[in-house]
């Protein structure tokens, strides 16, 4: 498995943990951030949320955004994991998962990336309310 | 010709999420926006982001017939 994907399919916590683990016996500590579909946002009911994406720079920019926590973080791998489907509340969104020597490095790099994901990544979410589907403008 | 490619509120906006126009020699990523926003999206679209063949632009790089311009509203990923 590539350590960066985006896929229609649910991913699996433990296999892309063990897949971190298998990199280096040298991690002592592994972060994961999982992003799920609320069913509540903006003050309305939501009962699905689609996704879209730039596919020719979606991936390039995950990629990118790996190296970068790569380079400017003291960890020792990372992977992340986003799909690009329909999904219902309480499904699985995002996977980022960070190991590291220590734990402090793995939490900063997770919380960074998550950040950063959301500013530099071309996908975009659509969510279905009572009142109808609405494009996702901003994300906190 | 060159291909106009929307995402997201702007694809909705417009109606549609791709947009073909003649290429004109020398003109900018910004010039190109400066036409769809004016034929589809009106001045307050909420561009965040362009790109010419998958790679972000800047609004004065000089795009090329075939280009690909991708306008990108802002991300709501994760």
């Amino acid at each position: 498995m590539n350590n960066v994907r985006i896929q229609e399919e649910d991913f699996s916590i433990e296999e892309e943990t063990k897949a971190l683990l298998a990199s280096s016996l040298r991690i002592g500590g592994v972060v994961n951030f999982l992003g799920t579909a609320r069913d509540f946002s903006e003050g309305r009911d939501v009962s699905t949320i689609e996704f879209e994406q730039y596919a020719g720079m979606a991936t390039t920019a995950l990629e990118a955004l790996r190296t970068n926590a790569m380079e400017s973080f003291d960890i020792i791998e990372v992977r992340i994991v986003h799909r690009i489907a329909k999904v219902g509340p309480g499904e699985q969104i995002v996977l980022i998962t960070v190991g590291a020597e220590h734990r402090a490095e793995a939490f900063d790099a997770c919380r960074w990336i998550i950040d950063e994901l959301k500013k530099t990544v071309p996908i975009w979410k659509r969510e279905t309310t009572p009142t109808g589907e609405e494009w996702v403008t901003e994300h906190p | 010709m060159i291909k106009v490619l929307l995402f997201g509120t702007l694809a909705q906006k417009a109606g549609r999420r791709v947009v073909e126009l003649e290429y004109e020699a020398g003109a900018t990523v910004a010039a190109v926006v400066d036409i769809v926003k004016r034929e589809y999206l009106g001045d307050e679209a909420g561009i965040y982001m362009t790109a010419v063949n998958e790679v972000q632009a800047k609004p004065e790089e000089i795009i090329n017939d075939n280009d690909e311009i991708a306008i990108m509203p802002p991300f709501s990923g994760g």
